[in-house]
């Protein structure tokens, strides 16, 4: 690594550590907004720059991974940042979501949240952020918990700031905090277990003396802990149960990135613990029958999150339980631990990250234009609002999975993955989703267009600022779909990376 | 393993799963974020266990010490594992609040029967 990038790593989490340690300080009036925009915009671009160059030196020597000791202190005993093609994909993804979504929240934050709360608000936003891109890139398994739980405090105070429109975000932030801390706790007792077992924290480091050691009660054990903790975190069916109250009640632009980035980085807590740190030798890291439970646990989330979506009474709702069902296809993916399944999981999960992304900043235009986005009183939008409702349809598009979207290129992955390595009823689950996503996002379109206009008058415009980032986020993900060559290769690397190189 | 390790092995169980009963089956939140608590603090019993060593002393060096030592490391994980439960607390304590100015109770079964009323009230 040369002089310019090699205190970029660091850099990740420094830029909106720091911006969220001012926000409460200099945060006032528009200032907390435009500190918010700069860490985050400054954070992409250095995450984006990572991964780039690590592209470029994983196609001349993979596998290529960025290693940084804090502080001096050299691994296994000091602490390590670690950033690999994935953990890079992901940190450019979480930090530019955040950085659409702040984009999008000027005014949604004005509107949302009590002007003496606003400089807190961006405090947590940034401090989320950073605790998110930490537990991207560090490889150390303690770091993972402190940062995990960073990002879980800061995310609990976000979504209780959606009170002021509705009380229920208080109880949902309350149920999120006990699960999660539970979830949080159970990882903490696994990562203990593999210090009782290893004697170290660096994941590098416990993986190579895992393979040493035989496979024992304390090793198995530590991985049926962290596997129920970190899909607590992920919300994988049946442990989603805090998810859909509080994306729904939070504040638009807390739900928007929640959705887009916090599941994700419970998903690649699984993957790297699965397969960095558990995989045993000669490649397989989950035996057949954990690939059958979380295989029926993601079955479930996504017959059942569809079906529910496809029956909730708003919008935001509709879009939770859509959630719930599109952890299911990520995760089913990388669960078999083939190499065309994953690189369809980490295409979905940034495919999903954009969709979804969009679709909840077209749920908070609602909510600003509305004031509501109960599906009752949406009948009509596509005359009253002809640009959201279309941007709200061409995001179903994506998550069905139509040719020319990006979803299809994710799923064609996935189906591709699922078939080649024997998993055939996966395969049919993931096809019968896509149909049932056509369903719920049908319903969207029947009260939008085939409805009479209701007339009740809008409250606000069309802000040019608050549909940039939509169109941003829809229009990549449909530029990504039809030139999705690029995309696929950085996922298929990153995907041969965790795989250890087995094709 | 010695005799204080097994029954602190038995004792950290006792109290995680104390603390995960009351945080499932207690409808008061107060209760249900000291189950969380009490929790917590069983699995700061299992890392401090983990450090224990027959006749070990305090890590610090010093003129003809005995050669065993206590692990230092959990202790200094659970340190910051204790800080990040104080925290958690803290943000439950002060949601709990918020939820008694806005529904004037903190029991979740009623706080349940409130939002459905709502719902219906709302559909």
């Amino acid at each position: 690594m040369n002089s310019e990038t090699s205190m970029l790593p660091v850099l990740i989490v420094l830029i909106p550590l720091v911006g969220g340690v001012l926000a409460p300080i200099i945060g006032r009036g528009i200032f907390g907004w435009l500190l918010a925009l700069v860490t985050t915009g400054a954070a992409t671009f250095v995450s984006g720059t990572l991964l780039l160059f690590i592209h470029a030196q994983n196609t001349l020597t993979p596998p290529f991974a960025i290693s940084y000791p804090l502080g001096g202190w050299p691994a296994p005993h000091g602490i390590e940042l670690k950033i690999d093609l994935l953990s890079a994909l992901l940190a450019t993804l979480v930090s530019g979501m955040g950085f659409m979504v702040t984009l999008f929240s000027r005014q949604g934050v004005d509107d949302e949240i009590p002007a003496d709360r606003r400089r807190f608000f961006w405090s947590l936003w940034l401090l989320a952020i950073t605790g998110l891109l930490g537990i991207l890139i560090t490889g150390d398994a303690f770091n993972v918990y402190v940062l995990l739980e960073i990002s879980s405090l800061t995310i609990y105070g976000l979504i209780a700031m959606g009170r002021q429109r509705n009380r229920q975000a208080l109880t949902a932030a309350l149920n999120y905090l006990v699960l999660g801390s539970v979830g949080a706790s159970f990882i903490l007792i696994a990562i203990g277990l593999l210090y009782a077992k290893t004697g170290t924290l660096n994941m590098a480091d416990i993986h190579a003396k895992l393979l040493l050691a035989p496979v024992d009660a304390t090793v198995l054990t530590a991985r049926a802990f962290l596997l129920a903790g970190v899909a607590l975190k992920m919300a994988l069916f049946p442990l989603h149960l805090w998810m859909p109250a509080a994306y729904s009640t939070a504040p638009s632009a807390v739900a928007a990135l929640l959705a887009a980035t916090a599941t994700k980085v419970g998903i690649y807590m699984g993957m790297r613990f699965i397969f960095s740190v558990f995989a045993m030798s000669g490649g397989a890291a989950l035996s057949e029958a954990n690939i059958l439970i979380i295989g029926i646990c993601c079955g479930a989330a996504i017959i059942f999150g569809s079906l529910s979506a496809a029956r909730q009474p708003s919008l935001s709702l509709l879009l939770a339980y859509s959630s719930v069902a599109q952890i299911g296809y990520i995760v089913v993916g990388m669960t078999v631990g083939h190499i065309d399944a994953m690189t369809g999981s980490i295409l979905h999960m940034v495919f999903h990250a954009l969709i979804k992304g969009g679709l909840f900043l077209c749920a908070g235009i609602l909510i600003y234009r509305l004031g509501t986005t109960r599906l009752e009183d949406l009948a009509g939008l596509g005359q009253r609002m002809p640009w959201v409702s279309g941007a709200i349809v061409v995001g179903g598009l994506g998550m069905i999975g139509i040719p020319g979207t990006a979803g299809f290129v994710s799923k064609f992955y996935l189906l591709k993955g699922l078939i080649l390595s024997g998993h055939p009823v996966l395969a049919g689950l993931v096809l019968i989703g896509s149909v049932l996503a056509a369903i719920y996002t049908w319903r969207f379109v029947e009260i939008a267009y085939l409805r009479p206009a209701e007339d009740t008058p809008l409250r606000n415009g069309l802000p040019f600022e608050k549909f940039l980032p939509v169109l941003l986020l829809l229009g990549a993900s449909i530029y990504l779909g039809l030139q999705p060559g690029a995309i696929i290769d950085v996922a298929h690397d990153a995907a041969q990376q965790l795989l250890g190189g087995s094709p | 393993m010695s005799l204080f390790e097994t029954f602190n092995s038995i004792a950290f169980v006792v109290i995680m799963m104390l603390g995960l009963y009351t945080l499932i089956a207690r409808q008061n939140l107060v209760k249900k974020t000291l189950g969380l608590g009490l929790f917590q603090t069983g699995i700061f019993l299992m890392y401090i266990t983990l450090g224990v060593r027959d006749d070990g002393v305090a890590p610090i060096l010093q003129e003809g010490a005995p050669l065993t030592y206590t692990n230092p490391l959990p202790h200094v994980l659970i340190l910051t594992a204790i800080v990040v439960s104080l925290s958690t607390m803290a943000v439950a304590l002060a949601l709990i609040i918020g939820v008694r100015e806005e529904y004037g109770t903190i029991e979740a079964d009623e706080i349940a029967t409130i939002d459905r009323a709502d719902a219906e009230e709302g559909a």
